[in-house]
């Protein structure tokens, strides 16, 4: 009897609640009742004459400074002996990444402005000031009747769209680093001429390439931004005298909620240093007179259940590298890359991407079951020789300020191939982020 | 007997449903385009400062502020971030059936969808965008109640296309002035999914503009955001706003 009882009462509570909603924890007779007030009210102020446009464009407290603050330490244990693995054959390491970014934002009027950053990263040893610090951004923002938009100085570019691989980001110095795609770009010194018409944009990039001496060495970079339906192209092409032009496509779009992205470039040689057999050595040649083509594809995807409790990202890419070794180049490459690597004959540039077929992907489950871990899965790997690296994450940030990662980063491969130069790995690394933040 | 019976309480329904608002469905169809054209700007431009406070069981309370431009009659509008630090340069522009994240780190826009979130909160990007209730909903179900002091209209809508976020909706429509007062928003499987609340709203122009929204998430219990709207403002906006040149260079 007491059991029926219990099973009743349950079920009326059910009833009961599921025709309640959360929203009716809230009172609608405090916010639609007598004593609301009245429903409707004349805004304050003079609605006609207030621009909050140009607000945003100058400052009224002045130079504005800003910044991010970031510590970072990581114990980490490496297995390279993966068929006799052993806690005597393993290598342990610590690392420390600590840094500051500082920034100053000077808008004296809303037809100008200036912004500086400056990278601040330990060890802060060294003999000169740019061993410590590093400025990546240098520039000011200026315009022509509100039509004709320059940035002049030293600045990130937003030239490619891919995610992973970029190979149409002909501009910035630095490239995209697959581990850490959002990264920031460092950027020429250049002038960027900006003119929008309607919601298409025309660029021209005037770059200055770092120790120019003469304005002969100065390179052009125009570009054109359309967008056709819910699609934007770009076209864009790159000169330099003495090096090699270039010209690229790049497509953003989306299918459903699947935002699509592509690019294609193509150059009349190339500024690698290729590695060539010759006899029982090698030689290093370059190439003036070839086309090579790249292409690169991918997507990114966000889903979420009702809950949140399944909440995924997930995006993936692939790279055709035209300027990539292939057969019997890539097996040479492959059994002396160690040497090749060793000789300082060539740049590092020279020797990574050394294949034709490249992919990279990264899956990730957010705050899982509504809780502060999070679960991802990257891979980046080299198609053509079969190297890469997997390397699922566990992090936890249900405290304040501070953040753990648990990473076991995963090299698979044969002695010599990209990601394997010194046969294949696992690791087991423990970070620890304390205090950082931005400001 | 027992076929008779049925179809009288079919026809006593139905006429219930029709009758009980004292409105057709062409009437009330109507009124959505007279909530549309109260709550657009399809005239002038529209700009204000949001403030949104979103309440977590277990994450707390997050505040963010973005400032807001739109041009209605343009379907396009730009939405930046103002705070907090972590967020702020952030923005969206959305041009037609185009939207743009710029997130300042990368300095790069990234095509996106208007279905999510909107930073993290429970209102999403068609909250703010053109109101084409009339365009996007068939008036299924309308009857008479009360909401407060208000006498309303509860509507019951189903979506026409898979383009808007929420396929049904249920709204409470003041009688007088036909302002939204309460909007209910049910998934594909007829979840709720949340629960909007508009208890205040500003006359600028001849439109109406909820200057108060309350948005309580229906599936995670305590969970809320809550949106004031400040500095309103319909001054002609240049055309430069709506460009990416205008996000980078407001960026800080």
């Amino acid at each position: 009897m007491k059991l029926y009882k219990t099973v009743l009462l349950c079920l009326a509570g059910t009833v009961l609640w599921a025709g309640s909603t959360f929203a009716d924890s809230i009172n609608t007779n405090d916010l639609f009742g007598s004593s609301s007030g009245a429903l409707v009210e004349e805004p304050s102020g003079n609605t006609d004459k207030t621009d909050l446009s140009s607000d945003l464009l100058t400052s009224k407290a002045g130079v504005t400074i800003g910044g991010a603050y970031h510590f970072k330490a990581a114990a980490a244990l490496k297995e390279n002996d993966l068929e006799n693995p052993s806690f005597d054959s393993m290598d342990d390491s610590f690392s420390i990444d600590l840094g500051t970014t500082l920034s100053f934002d000077a808008r004296p009027d809303d037809t100008i402005r200036v912004l500086g950053k400056v990278v601040i990263a330990y060890p802060f040893t060294g003999g000169t000031f740019s061993d410590v610090f590093h400025v990546t951004e240098l520039f000011s923002d200026f315009n022509i009747d509100d039509k004709v938009f320059f940035r002049a100085g030293k600045s990130t570019i937003n030239w490619g769209v891919g995610y992973f691989f970029s190979p149409a980001d002909l501009l910035n110095v630095s490239k995209i680093d697959p581990e850490d795609p959002d990264a920031e770009l460092e950027g020429p010194v250049s002038v960027k001429i900006n003119v929008p018409v309607g919601i298409n944009n025309l660029y021209l990039y005037v770059i200055a390439p770092e120790g120019i001496i003469s304005a002969s060495e100065l390179a052009l970079a125009p570009k054109a931004e359309f967008v056709i339906g819910d699609s934007e192209f770009g076209l864009g092409a790159y000169y330099q005298k003495d090096h090699v032009p270039a010209g690229m496509v790049t497509v953003t779009s989306a299918l459903g909620d699947v935002s699509l992205f592509g690019e294609g470039v193509v150059t009349y040689g190339s500024d690698k240093t290729f590695v060539k057999q010759d006899g029982m050595s090698y030689a290093l040649v370059t190439d003036d007179d070839t086309v090579f083509f790249k292409g690169t594809a991918g997507f990114r995807y966000s889903w979420s259940d009702d809950l949140s409790n399944f909440s995924f990202n997930v995006s993936g890419q692939y790279l055709f590298n035209g300027e990539g070794y292939e057969n019997n180049d890539q097996d040479f490459v492959t059994a002396n890359r160690l040497i090749i690597m060793g000789s300082g004959l060539v740049s590092a540039s020279d020797i990574a991407q050394t294949g034709r077929h490249y992919g990279a992907g990264n899956f990730s489950w957010n705050e899982m079951f509504q809780s502060d871990f999070t679960f991802s899965m990257f891979w980046l790997g080299n198609l053509s020789d079969g190297s890469g690296m997997m390397k699922p994450s566990l992090s936890y940030t249900g405290f304040d300020d501070i953040d753990i990662s648990l990473s076991l980063p995963y090299s698979y491969g044969d002695i010599g191939d990209e990601y394997t130069p010194m046969g294949d790995s696992v690791s087991a690394s423990l970070t620890f982020s304390l205090g950082g933040t931005a400001f | 007997m027992k076929k008779k019976i049925g179809l009288l309480t079919a026809a006593l329904l139905l006429t219930g449903v029709l009758s009980a608002g004292a409105l057709t469905t062409a009437k009330a169809e109507a009124i959505l385009g007279d909530l549309d054209a109260s709550r657009n700007f399809s005239n002038t431009d529209f700009s204000a400062v949001m403030t949104m406070v979103t309440e977590d069981p277990e994450k707390g309370i997050d505040k963010i502020k973005v400032q807001q431009f739109r041009r209605d009659g343009k379907d396009t509008f730009l939405m930046l971030f103002l705070e907090p630090e972590s967020k702020k340069g952030q923005g969206y522009l959305r041009i037609n059936d185009n939207l743009w994240f710029y997130d300042p780190e990368s300095r790069k826009f990234n095509h996106t969808s208007m279905k999510d979130s909107f930073g993290g909160t429970d209102a999403k990007h068609s909250d703010f965008r053109i109101s084409t209730l009339k365009e996007d909903y068939n008036v299924k179900t309308v009857a008479d109640g009360k909401l407060g002091r208000f006498s309303v209209y509860i509507m019951d809508l189903k979506a026409k296309n898979s383009e808007v976020t929420y396929p049904r909706l249920k709204l409470w429509i003041t009688r007088e002035g036909h302002l939204l007062l309460k909007a209910e928003d049910y998934s594909a499987t007829d979840r709720l999914m949340r629960t909007s609340l508009f208890p205040k709203y500003a006359k600028v122009k001849n439109r109406y503009i909820a200057t108060i929204m309350i948005f309580v998430d229906e599936l995670v219990k305590g969970r809320k955001t809550q949106i004031s709207i400040a500095n309103i403002s319909t001054k002609k906006l240049p055309d430069t706003i709506f460009t990416k040149s205008y996000v980078e260079r407001v960026n800080r």
